[in-house]
């Protein structure tokens, strides 16, 4: 599934939350990451319909979300987690999952129920499939939310912070579960998780106010880091400089800092980069000149 | 699915909902049983089941439609702050269909305990004037003047709770309602549909198909708006114009849900 986004921009009053933006992917997983308020959440929205553009495009299959037909076309075929979702409480999982089926057009009831009692099993739910949704947890709910998403089988999968709230048992569990959906699918994952993306996604995009300021592979994002990543052991206070602290460990008898720099202070040890290193680094780089795309 | 299925389906799953949610039966019981006092006193039987029916369906329009609107105040809002309808909107059905569907399987479900109210009145009736037909004429009556009044009602109570807090919106849909259908102009100039066929209060439908003698119908501030209540014909106009009425707020809710976002 094709997914093409041209000059794509999105105001709220005299607030730009997107700003022309381009973009274009196909199969398996993207990961889609930023700041908090740079627009990803506008984004998912506009990608999935619920938000119109203020100017620019987007077609998903080759189906243009600007038009009636087109928005239909890709709703057939879209799965959908926003950021909070709280499913109606007075219902129970499998009656969720069936009206959910109902809306999305599956018409045959023995495949509705059928597609319902898989995805409980897939999201580890099956014992709680009669049980009220206002007596969920948190996680649960999440689990919901990406069964929900699944009914259908669609062809894009939008997930909008999904692992938000999760213990690690679920986040991994919820990670192995994306992890498997990517193969025929196009899923876009948003997430400020940069292990999520790590773990799950083969392509990174980064939003920095609006604007895209990397679109490339996950290892390449992470090559932004590459010489630029060093170990500073003090006494106890953070080193000082032009320097972005990506992790804090004390070492028993002082504290041992992971930094990005391009002016290592003295004692600095380099060490291999990683994709929150290659994130600080695009992050320190967007900052200098937010201006340019990377 | 065709999008009488569709509505059918959202329909259904509202109706559960609304089902097992207590506020929708703390508040509809009550009412239902106010709505038996008052309906029940002007059942003589001294005239024919038609009329019977007709004044006890007038009675229950005056307090049934006012008791919906503040159960179902907050039934568009509750999707607003949980995600569900950016959720549903993904979805491929329409969402003035789903508003609508969203408003009818709960106003099936609080108008449940009324008509159970009606089938005992009706009996009342029945007995009274020893005509078995009374049932047939109570619920003919109920579908046609307490239940678009209360559409009308669960639209408007729907509206007022997307733009006011919902208890605010409960608040104010009661003054509202006596304003629409009992505001005594000649005593307090205000505007007001009273006596006009945008009235929802079903005294156009009473007086064309039961008989009744309308208190306001025909006595309205716009002559042009104000026909004499005569028949079939003025009781349709009132029954479109009430259904227009709630078709408009539904919109606009669907409106305000979209602009929201």
């Amino acid at each position: 599934m094709d997914v093409t986004v041209n000059g794509l921009t999105r105001n709220f009053g005299r607030h730009t939350a997107l700003d022309a933006v381009d973009l274009e992917f196909g199969g398996g997983m993207i990961g889609l990451l930023g700041p908090n308020g740079a627009g990803k959440t506008t984004l998912m929205r506009l990608l999935t319909g619920v938000l119109r553009p203020s100017a620019g495009r987007v077609t998903v299959g080759g189906h243009d979300l600007g038009d009636r037909a087109g928005r239909a076309a890709v709703k057939r075929m879209l799965g959908y987690l926003p950021q909070h979702l709280d499913p109606y409480p007075d219902l129970s999982a499998r009656e969720f999952l069936d009206y959910v089926g109902l809306l999305k057009g599956i018409d045959d009831g023995r495949a509705r129920r059928a597609r319902a009692e898989e995805l409980l099993e897939r999201v580890g739910l099956a014992d709680s499939a009669k049980r009220r949704l206002g007596g969920f947890s948190g996680g649960m709910k999440r689990r919901m939310g990406i069964a929900q998403a699944l009914m259908g089988d669609p062809r894009l999968l939008v997930v909008d912070e999904p692992t938000v709230g999760l213990d690690p048992e679920e986040r991994m569990r919820f990670r192995s579960l994306l992890a498997g959906l990517g193969g025929r699918r196009t899923v876009v994952l948003s997430t400020h998780i940069l292990d999520d993306v790590a773990q799950t996604c083969s392509r990174a995009a980064v939003l920095v106010a609006g604007r895209i300021v990397y679109d490339g592979s996950v290892p390449g994002l992470t090559a932004f880091a590459e010489d630029r990543t060093y170990h500073v052991d003090t006494g106890g206070p953070q080193p000082v400089g032009d320097l972005s602290v990506t992790n804090a460990a004390s070492t028993g008898d002082g504290m041992r800092y992971r930094v990005v720099t391009d002016a290592p202070p003295a004692g600095a040890v380099p060490v291999a980069a990683t994709l929150e290193d290659g994130y600080a680094a695009l992050m320190r780089d967007a900052r200098v000149t937010p201006e340019e795309s990377v | 699915m065709t999008r009488i299925a569709a509505v059918g389906a959202v329909v259904r799953y509202e109706a559960r909902m609304a089902a097992r949610a207590r506020a929708v039966w703390i508040g509809m019981v009550p009412v239902a049983l106010l709505g038996l006092v008052i309906a029940l006193a002007p059942l003589t039987g001294q005239e024919s089941a038609r009329l019977n029916a007709g004044v006890m369906a007038e009675g229950l329009a005056l307090l049934v439609p006012v008791g919906v609107a503040v159960v179902l105040a907050d039934r568009l809002r509750r999707g607003g702050a949980t995600g569900m309808d950016e959720l549903l909107d993904t979805a491929p059905l329409n969402g003035t269909v789903r508003v609508t569907g969203v408003l009818g399987g709960a106003l099936a479900v609080a108008l449940v305990p009324v008509l159970a109210l009606v089938a005992v009145l009706g009996a009342v009736i029945a007995v009274r004037t020893g005509d078995a037909m009374a049932l047939g004429w109570s619920a003919l009556a109920f579908l046609l003047v307490v239940l678009p009044a209360c559409a009308w009602t669960a639209a408007l109570a729907s509206l007022l709770g997307l733009v006011l807090p919902v208890t605010l919106a409960r608040f104010l849909v009661i003054p509202l309602w006596f304003w629409a259908i009992s505001w005594n102009y000649a005593l307090l100039w205000a505007p007001t549909p009273v006596g006009t066929v945008l009235v929802p209060s079903g005294e156009y439908p009473a007086q064309a198909w039961f008989g009744t003698t309308p208190a306001w119908a025909g006595r309205g501030q716009i002559d042009w708006l104000s026909p004499a209540p005569d028949g079939a014909v003025t009781g349709l106009v009132n029954l479109a114009c009430v259904l227009l009425g709630t078709a408009l707020m539904v919109g606009c809710a669907r409106l305000i849900m979209m602009r929201r976002r």
